[in-house]
């Protein structure tokens, strides 16, 4: 038996390995029949490993998790509800499937895989289209069985509430192992930062297939594992098309976005690294991680995740800061957007209108965000701003298009663009008021 | 006032909301904000107007309001607060007058672009179909009166149709023993209770029956879907297009009835005040009995081609919004739908959405003005 002091020392001389010791001794480890703590001692190095991508034997494990290899933790690291796998679950799991297949099938399936290694990518896609929807199944019934024979399952798997569920979700990843294995060879290494614009096709046309939003979540939950910027990953969910409803959506994407809130922890900021071109992405992501961040502090005080509440308020604090840049952005760009509807005061074409309409939207769900991250103090300066702002460049607009002789019917035109956007932001009785503001400054004396 | 008081004041009356009359029952009006989507609106002691809403919490009944108590609790849009300014201003509120109320507003563009244009359509369209019924009435009268069209077309020389025209009706106004402009006054009647129907031989049917075949489709298309389906969204879509399907059934009937008055026109000319009478009734009773339908046949083309799940979604959402038949009609016809109404007419309450206030539900804002753009 291995003793503590000994585990750290191993560890610790892994860790210190050269780069070629290191390949060695994974080659030691992998020929070794029971690894137990070995698998400890190696996770500290896995980054290492990653990049040196040492040739490693294709066991029927290996081959087993490849579709969710990225969402693997350590048993130490691995927490509840978080949407990833504990390698705890290895185990069990491939003896699951070797006894369900039986003494002969297994044995032919280690014959097969006998001298082959990581290297043999299409020998190990092929196998494991092969194998992926047979062990789905008999992890499905697995767990069917397991929910009704309390005693089964606990010899088999233990008392633990969780592992089950694992292989549940497991059996639903391995429905689509072949197609997760291919979206993942043709994506960039891991962790990537930027998706090309075929990327994101690709990974539209692969969500539009799936039948269920569930199977949406799959996909995204290997995404999230790839990305080094899981932000872009929620933002790339919110815009592309799925065959969900919004509600369906929402879950989806909610529940992701607490499992990345979740994972980031003191590192939340990077949620909101939005582009800053795009204000309604902006309010959409924004309005949806604080919704998460309720769900989570709603979760937190049930007891149902074990989340930090420093990293709560992190990204509360982060989310609040988000708001405030994009409302600062928003104050700077009124001179400009001023000056330009002075000196071109005709109506907005329709494109043009739908467009000011979702920026109103936005500005309007940033309000709505203030009050509910309890920063509205903080906001109110930027948001007095904004709305005077809006109203004086409604005036100049119209007093602009009367100067030019506009046609009447232009000006209405204007006045009703307007009057919609003060409604969306600041509702009808600011509304009212610009009206009369309005109709005076569209009087040819004014 | 706190919250508690105003939700006092609101759910004054939270009885179930069984209307005796279609006109207690109200008319549907087009409003954008999703809180007050297709709410009913009626008239009642003296001049004041109440807002009938489905309950609010998605339970039973339905909640009778005054405007004043709405605004105070919930926010509402330019467009319907400028809508509901028009509806007051209607002397006697019926589907016909609060439909030009809702186009009017419309077409001043604060229910956006799209709904503007279509509402100046629609109002345009309104009068072609007008003047066309007008024209149809006087030819056909003229042909019972024994003037035929190549009379008409013929005359005197140097004569131009209008003339032509005019001289016949005095001749048919002669033989009717009244004067020609009571005789005009009474096609003018004529026309404006008959035109959103349409006359029967017309060359293209008029709203009301255009309406009547898309609802048909609407039946049948909802008949197929709720096949497919297998939650408990396929009970409510069951029950819209067995509500469509009576509703349909009735309306031929009275339309029946209506055409086969209307195909005398001298003879509606002769007995003029118990003829009229009886075609304005049934013309009114159509309007009513196809009120709300229009919003729910747009809303439901909207998704005909979207995936199941939201197809599924826009049926529960439709559950509230079904027109049900007052006692007057469901007493009569003993279809058992007024009954079933009451287990299916409840909000499903879904996630991420603000039942209460109607506030950020931008989206489904933009949705009902669509939804404007494309309604009959």
């Amino acid at each position: 038996m291995t003793t503590w002091a000994e585990l750290q020392q191993l560890s610790m001389a892994i860790a210190q390995a050269s780069d070629e010791k290191l390949i060695q001794i994974v080659r030691i480890v992998d020929t070794l029949p029971e690894r137990t703590q070995l698998d400890e001692a190696i996770a500290k190095v896995r980054h290492r490993l990653f990049w040196l991508k040492p040739p490693r034997p294709l066991s029927l494990s290996r081959i087993l998790f490849a579709p969710v290899e990225d969402l693997l933790d350590g048993p130490l690291v691995y927490r509840r509800g978080s949407k990833r796998f504990s390698r705890a679950i290895i185990r069990p799991v491939t003896d699951i499937f070797e006894t369900a297949m039986g003494e002969a099938k297994s044995a032919a399936i280690r014959a097969e895989l006998a001298g082959k290694t990581t290297k043999h990518r299409d020998f190990a896609l092929a196998f494991g289209e092969r194998l992926w929807p047979a062990a789905s199944e008999i992890l499905a019934d697995f767990v069917k069985r397991a929910s009704s024979d309390q005693r089964m399952r606990t010899e088999r798997v233990g008392r633990d509430d969780d592992v089950p569920l694992q292989i549940a979700d497991m059996a639903a990843f391995l429905r689509f192992g072949a197609r997760i294995e291919r979206m993942k060879a043709d994506l960039p290494p891991k962790p990537f930062d930027d998706l090309q614009s075929h990327h994101i096709q690709m990974i539209e046309d692969v969500f539009l297939t799936l039948p269920a939003p569930e199977d949406v979540s799959l996909f995204t939950r290997v995404l999230l594992a790839l990305s080094g910027d899981p932000a872009k990953i929620l933002e790339l969910l919110e815009r592309v098309k799925i065959q969900a409803t919004q509600r369906q959506r929402d879950t989806v994407v909610g529940e992701l976005t607490q499992s990345v809130i979740d994972k980031l922890g003191d590192d939340a900021e990077r949620l909101i690294d939005i582009p800053q071109t795009d204000l309604q992405v902006a309010a959409k992501v924004a309005g949806r991680l604080v919704s998460s961040l309720d769900a989570l502090g709603r979760k937190r005080q049930w007891g149902t995740v074990n989340v930090d509440s420093r990293t709560l308020d992190r990204t509360r604090r982060a989310i609040g800061d988000f708001v405030v840049e994009n409302l600062n952005r928003t104050v700077g760009d009124s001179a400009a957007s001023m000056a330009a509807a002075t000196a071109n005061p005709a109506a907005a074409t329709d494109a043009q209108a739908a467009e000011a309409e979702e920026r109103a939207g936005a500005l309007r769900q940033f309000r709505d965000l203030a009050r509910t991250l309890k920063i509205d103090h903080h906001t109110k300066a930027q948001f007095e701003t904004i709305t005077r702002s809006m109203d004086q460049e409604a005036i100049e607009q119209v007093r602009s298009a009367v100067r030019q002789r506009l046609p009447k019917s232009d000006i209405d035109q204007i006045i009703v663009d307007r009057l919609r956007l003060c409604d969306i932001v600041e509702g009808y009785d600011r509304a009212k008021e610009l009206r009369s503001k309005l109709v005076a400054a569209a009087l040819p004396s004014a | 006032m706190s919250s508690a008081d105003i939700l006092g004041q609101i759910m004054e009356k939270p009885a179930e909301f069984a209307p005796s009359t279609f006109a207690q029952r109200g008319v549907a009006v087009d409003f954008t904000t999703p809180l007050l989507v297709q709410s009913r609106i009626r008239q009642s002691d003296g001049e004041r107007v109440e807002l009938i809403l489905p309950n609010l919490a998605g339970g039973k009944g339905s909640y009778i309001l005054a405007w004043r108590s709405l605004v105070q609790f919930a926010t509402v849009t330019l467009h319907d607060h400028s809508l509901y300014e028009a509806v007051l201003g209607i002397e006697r509120m019926d589907p016909a007058t609060v439909r030009t109320a809702t186009l009017s507003v419309a077409a001043k563009g604060l229910a956006g672009r799209d709904a503007m244009r279509r509402a100046q359509t629609l109002l345009a369209q309104e009068k072609e179909e007008a003047l066309l019924t007008n024209f149809l009435l006087v030819v056909d009268m003229l042909k019972l009166a024994g003037i035929s069209a190549q009379e008409l077309m013929a005359g005197r020389p140097g004569e131009d149709t209008e003339v032509r025209m005019k001289r016949a009706i005095f001749q048919v106004a002669h033989t009717l023993q009244i004067s020609p402009e009571i005789l005009y006054q009474r096609i003018e009647v004529l026309t404006r209770s008959t035109f959103t129907v349409g006359l029967p031989w017309a060359p293209t049917p008029g709203r009301l029956r255009r309406l009547l075949g898309d609802l048909d489709a609407f039946a049948e298309s909802l008949t197929q879907w709720q096949s497919r389906d297998v939650t408990a969204a396929a009970e409510v879509g069951r029950f819209a297009a067995a509500v469509a399907v009576h509703t349909t059934t009735l309306a031929r009937v009275t339309m029946g009835e209506s055409d086969a008055l209307i195909c005398n026109v001298l003879s509606i000319m002769r007995n003029w005040e118990r003829e009229a009478k009886i075609i304005s009734a049934q013309m009114s009773r159509l309007a009513w009995l196809l009120d709300g339908w229009s919003y729910i046949v747009a809303l439901w083309t909207s998704v005909e081609s979207e995936p199941h799940e939201r197809q599924r979604d826009t049926i529960l959402e439709m559950a509230r919004l079904i027109p049900v038949m007052p006692r007057e009609i469901s007493e009569w016809t003993a279809s058992g739908l007024d009954q079933e109404s009451k287990s299916i007419q409840r909000k499903w309450v879904r996630l991420n959405q603000d039942w209460r206030t109607g506030r950020n539900l931008l989206d489904a804002v933009a949705r009902n003005e669509v939804l404007k753009g494309a309604m009959l």
